[in-house]
């Protein structure tokens, strides 16, 4: 971990940020990482933190730019300034979580999804069976039971949106 | 080997859902994490969109108990699924070393389908003879009291506390544990837990669940029908196939009283409880009179005492017992 930690210091530090920029830069896609639930050590672990950095370094250019036309103009107002340069995927925290009455909801949705593609998404979540295993018990190919799973969270995401 | 060589030719995933199954798989190639990263790049909102589906995900943790049926129905792979993984095993060694190891997968797989299809295969089991009443602590520190003429087995090293009551009776104290569950199949429908006290049995195709601390919820076998929770002092029965019935609510003093090893009856018939205490004997209780089946009891019997229960029934039901054959005894009135 400390070694991807290293490895995106110094994807900064090539795109121009000083050391001490970048390691801020990437303690604060570290916080977002874990805050956002994922997990170190996981397939997705290394891609996702790539991602944050880079939409992380983004916002650093976007707010440089901007305090450099803010010293131009001396007369703008304190309060826009600092209300323009709040982060802005902030609201994300509380779409985070599902209510307590909207897994009632998705439970009845999961009871809804098409048989196969139920069986395959509660093996998967509830049995802890690897898709090779859920492939073999259901009798189906292993990138079936991806579609399946794919389908499911689609179908699931479908009922939460509404 | 093969789904690794399938999944070059497999459609590059579109959604974040399609992104989050793909990298559900225990190995993801180097080239398709790049193809997700630059995913990822290409819309801010990929990110957003892939975090919420994992949210989804995770958030249908808590659901588990709902669905305990569900997966009880979800029938175990078609034999052909069998052949397909012992093939998939194949390596291309020397003949000799082949036929060797394809005998090994051959005796192995068995044992392993056995493993998917069982939830409770490996299980511990437990019984007790006609009159014995045993405590067992089992691994996770919960003590079971099992009843007179019981069998059940335990699978406690899983991420599942599994069990099965077979037949008789068991007094579970449920050492708390929420990560995880622990679920007692009785007859064709499983009580989970999280931490409580309950007695369940089964007589024949008859089952009881008693709960006295805590609460639980019985899962039917069916998806379409909801879990039914329990609260302390509720008593349902059932049987296979059939609908859950109320009972009068119990008295917490009195309806495992077996489990310290007596037998409280208030105001019972005399039938009622000849044939409790014909679980705890092979010796048979015959009634010489119908009718004196019908008198009012109310008694506290022990289990444990020198001579048996028939000893102890003699001495305390308003009762005479002769041995009129062989295992048999004869109830007349005093």
């Amino acid at each position: 971990m400390t070694g991807l930690r290293a490895e995106l210091v110094l994807f900064l530090q090539r795109r121009g940020q000083s050391l001490e920029d970048a390691e801020d830069i990437v303690q604060e896609a570290f916080a977002r990482f874990h805050r956002a639930g994922h997990e170190i050590a996981q397939a997705d672990t290394r891609p996702l933190l790539f991602a944050i950095t880079k939409n992380l370094l983004k916002d650093h250019w976007k707010q440089a730019n901007r305090e450099r036309v803010r010293t131009l103009r001396l007369d703008t107002d304190d309060t826009t300034a600092a209300w323009e340069r709040a982060p802005s995927e902030e609201p994300a925290a509380d779409r985070r979580s599902i209510a307590r009455q909207d897994l009632a909801g998705i439970a009845t949705a999961i009871r809804e999804l098409p048989p196969r593609c139920r069986d395959a998404f509660l093996l998967h979540r509830f049995e802890d069976l690897s898709y090779r295993q859920i492939a073999d018990r259901l009798g189906v190919s292993v990138s079936m039971v991806e579609k399946h799973l794919a389908e499911a969270l689609r179908r699931l995401k479908a009922v939460r949106g509404t | 080997m093969l789904d690794r060589f399938a999944s070059l030719f497999e459609r590059r995933p579109r959604g974040a859902e399609d992104w989050v199954a793909r990298l559900g798989r225990p190995t993801v190639s180097p080239a398709t994490l790049a193809a997700f990263e630059a995913w990822l790049s290409a819309n801010p909102r990929n990110l957003a969109d892939y975090e919420d589906a994992k949210d989804l995900l995770r958030e249908t943790r808590d659901l588990r108990s709902n669905f305990i049926g569900e997966l009880n129905l979800i029938p175990p792979a078609p034999a052909f699924a069998r052949k397909r993984r012992a093939s998939t095993h194949w390596t291309p060694v020397a003949l000799a070393g082949g036929l060797a190891a394809a005998a090994v997968v051959l005796a192995v797989a068995p044992a392993l389908w056995m493993r998917f299809s069982d939830p409770l295969a490996g299980a511990t089991t437990y019984t007790t003879v006609v009159g014995e009443i045993r405590d067992v602590t089992l691994a996770d520190g919960s003590v079971v009291t099992l009843d007179t003429a019981s069998t059940l087995r335990a699978r406690i090293d899983g991420r599942v506390r599994r069990l099965s009551l077979d037949r008789g009776g068991a007094y579970f104290a449920v050492a708390h544990d929420k990560a995880h569950p622990f679920q007692v199949a009785v007859a064709d429908r499983q009580v989970v837990v999280t931490g409580t006290h309950f007695a369940t049995s089964l007589r024949g195709d008859s089952a009881r669940v008693e709960l006295l601390e805590g609460s639980v919820e019985i899962a039917e076998p069916r998806a379409s029908n909801k879990p039914l929770r329990l609260a302390p002092g509720d008593r349902v029965s059932y049987r296979v196939g059939g609908q859950i019935l109320r009972e009068a609510r119990i008295d917490p003093a009195s309806a495992v009283a077996w489990r310290q090893r007596r037998l409280v009856f208030q105001d019972a018939t005399l039938s009622e409880v000849l044939a409790e205490l014909g679980r705890y004997t092979d010796v048979r209780i015959r009634l010489a009179d119908p009718t004196l089946g019908r008198h009012r009891v109310t008694a506290m019997l022990p289990l444990d005492g020198r001579g048996g229960v028939i000893d102890s029934a003699a001495k305390l039901l308003p009762v005479t017992l002769e041995r009129t054959a062989p295992g048999e005894v004869t109830a007349t009135a005093r």
